[in-house]
């Protein structure tokens, strides 16, 4: 029994970890828009305001997937052993 | 720090979707009758997550833009990573705290995409020749 919470907690631990891995996409996207956006600037001055408006989006955008993996994980690190643990119990209770 | 017009637009923008979509979200816990204070606060708090990550992503691009390009593209990577760990806080906080709803917390964190999915239709920008 132990043996399975443990594995149930590990997994969902390595799980929220995995899915953390998404959240290092859009710094690497971010820093990517951010560095093309500095160039367009410099080659047009006058475009810095529709430039900003554009990649502010952009940014928000590619924000949105991270966001998306940090709900994934919290939800993995706080809600789901909880939930998975009481059907384990369930379960064994049942089988008794 | 002074803010740009750009930034404090697009922020005015995104703080009054966030509202709407949170009265309505609002509402929807009413109507299927599991709305209590704690969903009140996990909203504000939620909501409040969610325009102070656009303002301060709004902060670092303004910065960025007049920075050389290799120091733009690090000043990104560290926002965007100190913004990932300020919204784990929050989330953080919402689950435990006691008088918070996690999922009223969580929910408005996704507000600004729809207000970005909503942006085309709600400003029309004219382009310079003059179509929209």
């Amino acid at each position: 029994m132990e043996l399975a919470i443990g594995i149930i907690l590990g997994c969902c631990a390595l799980g929220a970890g995995i899915a953390m891995v998404a959240g290092i996409g859009p710094g690497i996207g971010e820093g990517n828009a951010v560095a093309k956006a500095c160039e367009a600037i410099g080659r047009q001055p006058e475009s810095k305001g529709a430039v900003t408006t554009t990649m502010l989006m952009g940014c928000a955008v590619a924000e949105t997937t991270g966001l998306y993996a940090l709900v994934i994980a919290i939800l993995l690190l706080f809600v789901a052993p909880k939930i998975l643990v009481n059907i384990l119990v369930d379960a064994v209770n049942a089988l008794k | 720090m002074k803010i740009d017009p750009v930034v404090k637009k697009e922020t005015v923008y995104i703080a009054v979707i966030v509202t709407i979509l949170s009265l309505l979200m609002e509402s929807v816990f009413l109507i299927i009758g599991k709305w209590d204070v704690t969903v009140l606060i996990g909203n504000l708090l939620g909501g409040a997550a969610a325009v102070g990550n656009f303002l301060l992503m709004g902060f670092t691009v303004q910065k960025a833009v007049v920075a050389e390009k290799k120091e733009a593209k690090s000043l990104m990577k560290v926002s965007q990573t100190l913004r990932m760990l300020m919204l784990f806080v929050v989330v953080l906080v919402g689950y435990l705290v006691e008088s918070i709803n996690l999922v009223a917390v969580v929910i408005p964190l996704l507000f600004p995409r729809v207000a970005i999915m909503l942006h085309p239709f709600i400003i029309k920008e004219k382009t310079e020749d003059g179509i929209k």
